[in-house]
């Protein structure tokens, strides 16, 4: 293997890559084995998304992050563009989901843009924060807060497009990522603790509004009125169960009852929906108990380690590379914890899938990309630390 | 420098402020498993094993009923049958689906079925059809005011009528289907159709039931009458499916073991007897899990059809007296004028043993102008019996010692101070307790009652006062050794005791004569029965035996009950003094001038009896309508008898050229009786020597 080869190979993000494969695939498989959704072969289809997913990622390292860098803004563009399309699509080709339209369905394909923007919003607010960063060296309150005016616009226009979806879930995601990338921009901490002062009070201040006048909230909602029950139920916890309640207290039930090691594989006695996709972490635990359920955990911790190190190596040589890590790993962060945090019951239930697991065509085609990405930036810091070191 | 070196350590120190933050975090994430699955774990895998066990119970063919020649007089009728036993936690948007793909195999386009098919019904499906609209209707503040129910049947409301205006025929037929399933209870088989179904159908269904869950394709039965309306009354009916068991005995079936939806016998022999008949239902258990799923199934109680009823009515015989009965009463409603005549009764009954052998009521609806079989008017409607009960005044008489057998009174009309005079059909002179009967004396029977009121001394216009205080009770109990003023016992759900009246001297007197109390027909045929049964009172019985079901379909099984006589008590009076009435009785039909005489002098199976007429006055709309009561009792053969009789024809006209309708019914039912059995016995014979 030539020198230039080898920088290709980033054996720790392969091995990882493919332990989270394994996870995947045993846990969709045993998923599937509850036969709710007859004649899908969801571990087939998985596979097959994973095989184009490595082909984008292999794509990818052709590319240079310079190029990256500028193509930004105009991915962003397109992928802000497709927001919109899906928006005035006829229902043919994108048909509500539980009162969503959040999907392209094209006869054997569905696609879930949303998804898909996350990595060009990611790309787009890298890029903005690297290119700010070298305009204005030294950074005075007047700079970091055009820089939180920059970052927070470009979030704004995707999350407003997907809240006409509607899809609260995937907004809040975009938030946090942005809420992350704001911190490690090294922007003042007095503008973010004002930020963050300014949200908690209307936060509060909504919440408060909410419980005290409920009928006057949800007057005012008109049309979103549910949004005020959904944090009523947060205060009353006692509510007769519900359909959605039932689910996911047979999904709970499912996870408690691995135990310690887990029923093993084909072995799962309660059925719940969802079961391949958001829930599939309930899978994991029923089939390998604790012991499996921390270490997928824990497989997630080294993941997030590991972006953690590339983007610190890199970000003197490429700050957008750094920040693209960054944004990635609140991409996961959010995932998982949300995710694992609702099948453990300590998280609202909303509907976002664990990625790198889950199963469906548009997670992990667009984590992916993200993935390939992040690849190609530890390919580069590769590259040059060995050229530093020469 | 100093700014710039700061600037260089902001990132790795958020970063590690960060990556401490995700630390937390997935500590957090690690505890909380640990919490749910080392903790928790336990429990939740109790809670999966647990399992549920339900019984699903399936009818079985009720029994059948015959007659005592044992031919078929109820029979069950299969029928194929479709039906659905919904399973736990279904849904509305369930039942649709199943609704739509068990239209692809049955039809269900009767015009009843269709006309059938409330607005409601219609609604729903539409509703289920276009959920997102039909709630998208309703306004917000409608839907934070109501609760679920008031608010799914607003939403109901707001579709218009057109669109439920055009559904197509499988649309409706869908419908139709749909409101069937709704009517099942959980776990328990709900008929979706079972008139009509077609082997085709029943086999398209059977193909198919793995994709129809809860669907069943199974046999179902309905009674079926080879007779028609024949003794129908007696044999009463059953509920259907959608009446199910008696709202008013609801606890009753419940407690044992009926489903809701039963069919249960409503009234008559089907009521009486119901628990026979109703046969053991066949109980699966099925073993679920938490989510439902059949784990395990099992007979756990082997389904037995009901038993088999063999009744004491010869169908033949009975059809015989039915018509007997019908063209007496249409002759004396067509060549006579009898205004008010509408029924005619008779009931034949086995003396000796209690089995009823015929009981017949015929009415004429004159509305419809149609004779109808109304035989439960003979224990339902109490009339006045008239002189056919003089046989108890007698023997009360005997056995208060007010008279002796011999006794002779002078038999003239009574004149009474402050009441009306009372006297015989005619002027009979010297008359001892013989003649009283054969003649059919009234003044004897005043004399009576007049004695057991402790006045032994009559003179011509005497006031009427009684000394003896209760003298009314005890005329009363002896009749009701009769049965005459009591429940007769009778294996029937209903029966009428008869009007009482106040207790007068002067009322004492008619009631000697049967112009008083009331009773029923088949009362009175307990009376006679009683008298031509040597003073033994049995209990009158529809039912002979119950059979075992038996496997083979038109045969029946073995007997696993008869049904005996059953003296219900014996007369107080002696053996003599019954024989006397019994020989009054015998005059009174075959001696000259005897009331009977000219009917029954020459029969050659020597019957006896005694002939009743009554006075029977009402008011309508403040007008005295005067009509009378043909009655007659009678026996035969007078030493051995094996049929007795009574029959009562209330309000026929009072004129003196009536036409003599008990006479007529009487002589044709006793005739008809002997012809059958010397034709049976030829039978007999015949087949021996075969």
């Amino acid at each position: 293997m030539s020198k230039k080869q080898s920088y290709y190979v980033q054996s720790d993000l392969i091995f990882l890559f493919i332990l989270f494969v394994c996870v995947s695939l045993l846990s969709v498989y045993n998923a599937q084995q509850l036969e709710q959704y007859d004649g899908n072969n969801f571990v087939f289809k998985q596979i097959i998304w994973f095989a184009v997913g490595v082909c984008i990622v292999a794509a990818i390292q052709f590319l240079d992050l310079e190029q990256l860098y500028k193509a930004s803004a105009l991915i962003y563009g397109i992928g802000v563009l497709v927001l919109i399309a899906l928006l005035v699509a006829p229902e043919s080709i994108a048909d509500r989901v539980n009162g969503a339209k959040s999907w392209f369905q094209f006869p054997g394909l569905s696609l879930q843009p949303a998804e898909f923007t996350k990595i060009t919003t990611i790309l787009f607010l890298a890029a903005t924060i690297s290119r700010h960063k070298t305009k204005h060296a030294v950074s005075s309150l007047k700079t970091d807060s055009l820089l939180l005016f920059k970052i927070l616009l470009i979030t704004a226009v995707p999350v407003f497009l997907i809240l006409q979806q509607p899809d609260f879930g995937t907004s809040m995601v975009y938030l946090f990522i942005a809420g992350m990338l704001i911190i490690l921009s090294g922007i003042s901490w007095k503008i973010i603790s004002g930020l963050i002062l300014l949200i908690s009070a209307i936060g509060a201040a909504a919440l408060g509004f909410v419980v005290k006048f409920t009928d006057l909230a949800k007057e005012l909602l008109g049309k979103q009125a549910y949004q005020v029950d959904r944090i009523m139920t947060w205060f009353e916890p006692s509510q007769p169960s519900n359909d959605a309640s039932w689910h996911f207290d047979q999904a709970y039930m499912a996870l408690g009852s691995g135990q310690l090691f887990g029923k093993g594989m084909d072995a799962l006695q309660v059925s719940f929906p969802e079961a391949q996709t958001d829930f599939i972490f309930s899978v994991i635990g029923e089939s390998f108990g604790f012991i499996g359920s921390a270490l997928v955990i824990f497989l997630y911790f080294l993941l997030l380690y590991k972006l953690v190190t590339i983007g610190l190596n890199i970000h003197k040589h490429s700050p957008f590379g750094a920040y693209v890590c960054f944004g990635f790993l609140s991409l996961i962060l959010v995932h998982a914890f949300q995710n694992i945090g609702m099948t453990l019951g300590i998280m609202p239930v909303t509907g976002i899938p664990l990625l790198l697991i889950s199963y469906g065509g548009s997670s992990i085609l667009s984590t992916m990309i993200g993935l390939g990405i992040v690849y190609r930036v530890a390919v580069e810091h590769s590259i040059q630390s060995d050229y530093l070191f020469k | 420098m100093e700014k710039k070196k700061k600037k260089k350590a902001q990132l790795p120190f958020r970063l590690n402020i960060l990556f401490f933050v995700i630390f937390l975090l997935f500590s957090v994430l690690i505890l909380q498993l640990g919490v749910v699955q080392i903790l928790n774990g336990e429990d939740f895998q109790k809670e999966i094993d647990r399992t549920v066990q339900d019984t699903t119970k399936i009818p079985v063919p009720r029994g059948k009923i015959y007659d005592k020649n044992h031919d078929v007089v109820v029979d069950n009728k299969p029928l194929y049958s479709i039906t659905y036993t919904p399973p736990k936690g279904v849904q509305a948007k369930d039942r649709l689906d199943v609704a739509k793909d068990l239209a692809k195999y049955i039809s269900m386009d009767s015009p009843e079925v269709l006309e059938g098919i409330t607005d409601r019904n219609k609604r729903e499906y539409w509703y289920l059809e276009n959920k997102e609209e039909a709630v998208g209707r309703l306004s917000d503040e409608a839907k934070e005011e109501l609760d679920d129910t008031d608010e799914y049947n607003e939403t109901l409301k707001l579709i218009t009528d057109d669109e439920i205006d055009d559904f197509t025929k499988e649309e409706l037929e869908v419908i139709a289907i749909k409101k069937e399933l709704d009517k099942a209870y959980s776990l328990t088989p709900q008929i979706v159709k079972n008139e009509n179904v077609t082997p085709e159908e029943y086999a398209r269904v059977a193909e198919h039931l793995d994709e129809l869950p809860g669907i069943n394709a199974t046999t179902d039965w309905i009674r079926e009458y080879p007779y028609g309306n024949t003794f129908k009354s007696m044999l009463g009916s059953i509920t259907t499916q959608e009446e199910g068991i008696l709202a008013e005995k609801e606890e009753y079936y419940l407690t044992r073991g009926y489903s809701r939806n039963d069919r249960v016998g409503k009234n008559g022999l089907e009521e009486q007897y119901e628990e026979v008949l109703r046969g053991r239902k066949e109980q699966i258990q099925y073993t679920t899990d938490k989510s439902g799923r059949v784990l395990d199934s099992k007979t756990v109680v082997q389904g037995e059809r009901g038993k088999d009823l063999v009744l004491t009515i010869d169908m033949e015989f009975q059809e015989k007296v039915d018509q007997i009965v019908r063209e007496e009463l249409n002759t004396a409603l067509t060549q006579y004028s009898n205004p008010e005549l509408e029924d005619a009764l008779a009931v034949v009954i086995n003396p000796q043993t209690g089995e009823l052998l015929a009981v017949s009521a015929q009415h004429y609806d004159k509305k419809e102008k149609e004779f109808q079989n109304a035989a439960y008017k003979t224990l339902y409607d109490s009339h006045l019996p008239g002189s056919t009960i003089k046989g108890a005044t007698v023997l009360a008489g005997y056995e208060s010692g007010v008279i002796t057998p011999g006794q002779t009174f002078y038999d003239r009309p009574l004149n009474f101070r402050s009441s009306p005079t009372k006297g015989s059909w005619r002027n009979l002179g010297v008359v001892n307790d013989l003649d009283a009967l054969r003649m059919s004396s009234n003044v004897y029977m005043f004399y009576i009652a007049m004695r057991m009121g402790g006045k032994y001394s009559f003179e011509q216009n005497d006031r009427l006062i009684f000394t003896e205080d209760n003298y009314f009770q005890e005329m009363r109990n002896y009749f009701k050794q009769f049965g005459l003023g009591v429940k007769t016992g009778i294996d029937f759900p209903y029966e009428e005791t008869g009007l009482v009246g106040e207790t007068k001297p002067d009322s004492l007197l008619n009631y000697a004569i049967g112009q008083y109390d009331t009773f029923t027909t088949m009362q009175v045929a307990q009376y006679v029965s009683t008298i031509a049964n040597d003073g033994y009172r049995v209990r009158p019985h529809f039912l002979k035996e119950i059979r075992e079901p038996y496997p083979s379909e038109n045969s029946l099984g073995p007997v696993k009950k008869s049904i005996n006589t059953e003296v219900m008590n014996r007369i107080q009076m002696s053996q003599s003094h019954i024989e006397r009435v019994q020989e009054g009785f015998r005059q009174a039909f075959q001696s000259p001038g005897g009331t009977g005489y000219s009917y029954y002098g020459d029969k050659d199976y020597n019957p006896a009896g005694k002939t009743g007429t009554a006075e029977n006055e009402f008011f309508r709309d403040g007008k005295l309508i005067k009509t009378i009561n043909l009655a007659l009792v009678g026996y035969a053969p007078y030493d051995e008898p094996e049929m007795a009789f009574a029959i009562n024809v209330p309000k026929l006209g009072t004129q003196s050229n009536q036409h003599s309708i008990n006479h007529a019914i009487g002589e044709r039912i006793m005739d008809a009786y002997f012809d059958l059995k010397e034709e049976r016995d030829k039978e007999k014979n015949e087949e021996n020597e075969e």
